[in-house]
């Protein structure tokens, strides 16, 4: 189910908050795992067996884990229960089909016989829950969070709808409290009002505006550089506010409901650095990856050379993380080659003698590049569009005349006007100015307006 | 493990939540109003729309089949049901009628923006940009001529039934007002122009509406907010036919100048599209800004005084139209113009190539008959993805020798010659297909399924997992490149044909076999004495008449993994032996997994009894009867017709 369709904003999130709030306050998890079981089998109910299966499989683990530290062992087995679980979890789901893909396009090459497949579908959200329970276990086994409980708690922990699909990465300990007691206040719920409208905003009028534009420009077949930066600064605009979007809304839903979740994007093209833009953009991702793989795997306590190479693993398989396409892996490479150049550096840019602003354009630009990365069909169809934005036009190429309409500079206009001039929502969120709640109050029916103009643009993280 | 990292601090990483004291006040009531306000547009929508929920806004022909199909097969399990009820609630919003009109109004007027699909020219005028170029690149000519192939063939075909078909091929929009549109909107005008162009080289009868229709002023062509004629066009075209085919001439009376004022009532329309209806207080957003040109000509005050006085002729005609519906369409003021008996065959949604194909089937061969065939030529656009696909039954439709549902024919950016360096790419959503060629060539086939559901899933030379064809060669000549997916539900793959220049191969179209459904009347044997070889016999119901071309389609299950031989052959029906007189293919080893599907072209004609297949290893189980479709003609480009009277021009006086 979309947060920005008819079905979750006129039925199921009315209907849901009325139930909820008729609960009584100890069964009220229950009733959120219920409806989050709802929620997630209304895109397709067989995968629910999926994600209960990795939710039992944790919360026995993390269990076990705790009976054998209370015997004196560490319960290693039954973290490699749930490492076993999880990982070939998403293994499977997300990365069979490009594995056997990649092994066919090679042996026909070969002139071998490909291997026969039948393509398997990506249950959505499956990176999202399978890292939450999996790190579940990793915090039991490394002691640093006590074993929930109650099986409801855990359940409702890994299905919460407002995160279930797209983020942010919500880790145990840091909402175990809040699963056994959480308060539930009119200016909380107001608050996560206004965050949802701020995400659902962000999301109809912004992100799904630039789609218009981003769209056709990542199908061309050849552009010109000014057609490809277009397309190329139309997407970059669109991920953020599509994204970011999305997690304002689940924070707002989580605020609804009595939960503080983590904050997910600070800012990020503000940043003056690729490393400073990785401390802001999908920060829960960014500290996830930090604390289960940059760090175990010795982060920067065993050298330069090392530090290096845990960088670039950490950011290759963060890229692979998105989805199982070359491009992806491009892309984290991408990243990764920055992180290191700063980091031989200092943990500066090569570029940070310049005044702030123009750290922040050289910085901006270079997430335009890697964005071209991370959206095209393919590495020969990046290679063309990045080739454009340099002024390899390729021929034949022709401009776009209706690429950039002027509802698309409105929202070039508006959302450089947010992402530069604004606070994110988090800040706003922390006081609520009057103004920018009764501006919400405006333009929330406008973007209902404009969410039945347009066709449903599914959010872009689904997909990963 | 490493060390554990310290936990991180709760508040560190969380929202922060505002203590009730701050919300105090006017804050307060602030408070409380945004939560009703929030609740209103949310809670209250969904009461309101389960209550009163909004009238769907119908749908007719075709798409309403596929909606009824949709419904029909809609699971729970998969979840294409909750998407139809998304649909559907989506659609019973009380918002999407009362609300969302007036924003999309807005938009129109002041930034013009009139939806998704719908480009606003400089003129105020709609377009429909499924209907403009939307393809990549520039304009190559040799797409028009692909597409004048088309008609062509059709001409072909039909003289062989004895029927004289009069095309007449109806211009864009985009193509006549050219100049409202923004610059650069449509490089493709060359289209339209390059098929009136090769229709006249050719010596193909039909009506010349392009000139025609430059010759009167474009904004009073066609609706302002969509690509449909208006009414007075539809009368004048219809007055061309009929001066173009030498039955009809102009009223006498009409004036020289049209004064839309005096003559035509005012007439409302509507934007269905973006969900405009009827007498919607929105409707005046949606009408240009200069409105007395562009909109006050479309309901004659007189229809008498528009009719033409008829000339006599005895012929009789039957006329294919494509419309959604009847009323006021052109085709029915054609009728008006044409003074003798006119058949006609509009069938609602139906489209260009479908209406050649009914044609074909409907009209019985050897009865001499006049057919006016209508051809939107935008349905004819390679890249031209509307409701409507291009969908042109197989060519053994002719002769009515097949006796099967016809399986989905998607002609490759319409059928014609692929050569060299005349790349081409298509997206169809199908599972078991295959590519025709009717010539030999090298070609490389790019296969990719569809990025917005399988995410970098980017597969070159294969469909699905099973056949490799990148570098199709003369391997496959004048046949069939078989394309056999085993995905559970179909996918949307894109087919990129690259020529290397090494051959022509011909009229290219893709078919979609499990679109067929195929009825099972016939017997089907299975002789296994042993668990080495074995036989299958399938008789078809009755002898299948095929032309040059066909193929044999058949889904097996294997019984177990292990490899064998099939060998293929179909029998004759003359009774001669099938060793000697049928088609013998050896497929060689049989290499399929648990599902397959077998494919094979005849090369020849003949008519056929029923099919032998013969194997070792393990016997298959048929999951179909086997069939034989016969395929569109093979060979070069299509001959000239035979020197027929050619259609008079438009007179002068016009």
């Amino acid at each position: 189910m979309l947060f920005a369709s008819a079905t979750f904003l006129y039925y199921f999130l009315p209907l849901f908050l009325a139930v909820y709030y008729l609960t009584p306050k100890g069964a009220r998890s229950f009733t959120l795992a219920f409806a989050s079981y709802v929620f997630y089998g209304w895109w397709r109910p067989d995968f629910l067996i999926l994600m209960l299966v990795s939710t039992v499989v944790d919360f026995t683990v993390g269990g076990r884990i705790s009976n054998a530290r209370a015997r004196g062992e560490r319960g290693k087995a039954w973290l490699l229960v749930s490492l076993f679980t999880n990982l070939g979890l998403l293994a499977y789901f997300k990365y069979a089909n490009f594995g056997v893909e990649t092994l066919n396009a090679l042996m026909a090459t070969w002139g071998a016989a490909p291997i026969p497949w039948t393509k398997i579908i990506l249950p959505v959200g499956i990176s999202f829950y399978t890292f939450q329970t999996l790190s579940y276990s990793v915090d039991v086994y490394r002691g640093t969070t006590p074993p929930v409980a109650r099986f409801r708690d855990f359940l409702c922990y890994v299905a919460m709808f407002p995160q279930l699909v797209a983020g942010p990465i919500v880790r145990y300990n840091t909402v175990a409290e809040q699963l056994a007691h959480r308060t539930h206040t009119a200016s909380k719920f107001f608050q996560g009002v206004l965050a949802f409208q701020a995400g659902f905003v962000k999301k109809v009028l912004i992100a799904d505006v630039l789609a218009t534009a981003a769209d056709p420009a990542f199908a061309a077949d050849g552009l010109t550089t000014v057609d490809a930066w277009l397309g190329a600064l139309a997407y970059t605009f669109q991920i953020y506010f599509d994204f970011s979007g999305y997690s304002d809304m689940a924070i707002g839903l989580g605020l609804m409901i009595g939960f503080r979740m983590p904050i997910n994007f600070d800012s990020p093209y503000r940043s003056v650095s690729i490393t400073d833009f990785w401390r802001r953009w999908h920060v829960s991702l960014s500290s996830f990856l930090r604390d289960y793989l940059y760090l175990p795997l010795g982060g920067n306590r065993k050298g330069p050379l090392r530090t290096y190479v845990n960088l670039a693993t950490v950011m290759l398989l963060g890229g692979l993380w998105h989805g199982a396409a070359w491009t992806f892996v491009a892309w984290g490479a991408y990243q990764g080659f920055w992180l290191i150049v700063e980091r031989a550096s200092g943990k500066r840019s090569f570029y940070s003698f310049a005044p702030r602003f123009a750290q922040i354009a050289v910085t901006f630009v270079l997430a335009v590049f890697g964005w071209v990365l991370f959206r095209a069909e393919g590495l020969t169809a990046a290679g063309e569009v990045l080739g454009s934005m340099v002024g390899l036009v390729p021929e034949g190429a022709r401009s776009m005349p209706l690429l950039i309409r002027p509802i698309h500079l409105i929202a070039f206009a508006v959302g450089a006007v947010v992402i530069w001039g604004f606070p994110t929502t988090q800040r706003l969120l922390a006081k609520p100015p009057s103004w920018w709640a009764i501006a919400l109050q405006l333009l929330f029916p406008l973007a209902l307006a404009h969410m039945h103009f347009e066709q449903n643009v599914p959010f872009l993280y689904f997909q990963f | 493990m490493a060390q554990p990292s310290p936990a991180p601090s709760t508040d560190d990483l969380l929202v922060r939540a505002c203590e009730p004291e701050e919300w105090c006040g006017a804050r307060r009531l602030l408070l409380w109003a945004g939560c009703a306000w929030f609740a209103l547009w949310t809670a209250g929508l969904g009461v309101l729309d389960g209550i009163s929920p909004a009238p769907i806004p119908k749908v007719l022909g075709e798409e309403a089949a596929q909606r009824a199909q949709l419904r029909m097969h809609a699971s729970w399990r998969d979840g294409s049901a909750m998407a139809l009820a998304d649909s559907d609630l989506r659609l019973r919003s009380n918002l999407r009628r009362w609300i969302m009109p007036w924003y999309a109004g807005a938009l129109l007027v002041h930034l013009d923006e009139g939806g998704p699909d719908v480009l606003v020219g400089k003129d105020n005028w709609l377009y429909l940009t499924s209907r403009l170029s939307a393809g990549p690149g520039p304009y190559e000519p040799i797409t028009g001529s692909i597409a004048s192939g088309v008609f062509a063939t059709i001409d072909r075909r039909s003289s062989a039934l004895g029927l004289e078909t009069i095309l007449i091929p109806i211009p864009r929009k985009g193509v006549i007002a050219e100049e409202f549109l923004p610059d650069g909107a449509d490089p493709w005008t060359g289209f339209d122009e390059d098929i009136f162009a090769d229709l006249e080289e050719r010596g193909i009868p039909h009506i010349p509406l392009l000139d025609s229709l430059r010759r009167i002023s474009p904004a009073d062509s066609w609706f302002p907010y969509d690509s449909h004629w208006s009414y007075l066009a539809q009368v004048q075209a219809a007055e061309m036919v009929g001066l173009a085919m030498g039955v009809t001439r102009s009223a006498k009376n009409r004036p020289a100048k049209i004064d839309p004022k005096s003559e035509f009532r005012r007439f409302r329309g509507n934007l269905n599209y973006t969900g405009l209806q009827e007498r919607s207080p929105a409707s005046p957003f949606y009408l240009p800004r200069e409105t007395v040109r562009n909109f006050e000509l479309l309901i004659p005050g007189s229809k008498k005084k528009w009719r033409p006085k008829a000339l006599k002729s005895p012929q009789e005609y039957v006329l294919f139209g494509t419309s959604f519906s009847k009323a006021g369409c052109f085709v029915n003021h054609l009728k008006n113009v044409l003074p003798m008996p006119v058949h006609d065959r509009t069938k609602a949604a139906t489209n260009a190539i479908e209406n050649m194909s009914r044609v074909l089937t409907e009209l019985q061969p050897n009865q001499p008959k006049t057919v006016l065939l209508e051809m939107p030529l935008f349905q004819l656009l390679p890249f031209y993805e509307g409701m409507h696909r291009p969908i042109m039954l197989p060519g053994g439709t002719m002769g009515g020798l097949l006796k099967y549902p016809a399986p989905r024919v998607f002609p490759l950016d319409a059928p014609g010659h692929l050569s060299s360096g005349n790349d081409r790419s298509e997206v169809l959503t199908i599972q078991s297909g295959a590519l025709i060629t009717s010539g030999d060539g090298v070609a490389e086939l790019e296969v990719r399924l569809d990025a917005s559901k399988v995410r970098g899933a980017k597969v070159h030379g294969q469909f699905g997992a099973t056949q490799v064809i990148t570098n199709v060669s003369a391997t496959w000549p004048q046949g069939l490149i078989p394309m056999v997916g085993h995905s559970h539900s179909k996918d949307q793959i894109r087919l990129r044909l690259r020529p290397d220049g090494a051959g022509d191969l011909g009229m290219v179209t893709a078919l979609d076999l499990d679109h067929a459904a195929f009825p099972n009347p016939g017997e089907l044997s299975v002789d296994s004495a042993n668990d080495k070889a074995w036989t299958v016999e399938y008789t078809f119901p009755e002898p299948v008449q095929t032309s040059r071309h066909a193929a044999l389609w058949w889904q097996l299950e294997r019984t177990e993994k292990s490899r064998g031989q099939l060998h293929i052959q179909v029998v004759p029906a003359d009774g001669s032996e099938s060793a000697k007189g049928g088609e013998h293919v050896d497929l060689g080893p049989f290499r399929a997994p648990k599902q397959a599907t077998i494919l094979m072209s005849l090369v020849r004609p003949g008519r056929w009894a029923g099919i032998r297949i013969e194997g070792n290893g393990s016997p298959p189980t048929p999951q179909s009867l086997p069939s034989l479709v016969d395929l569109p003609p093979a060979g070069p480009a299509p001959a000239l017709p035979p020197a027929r009277p050619t259609i008079p021009r438009e007179k002068e006086d016009r």
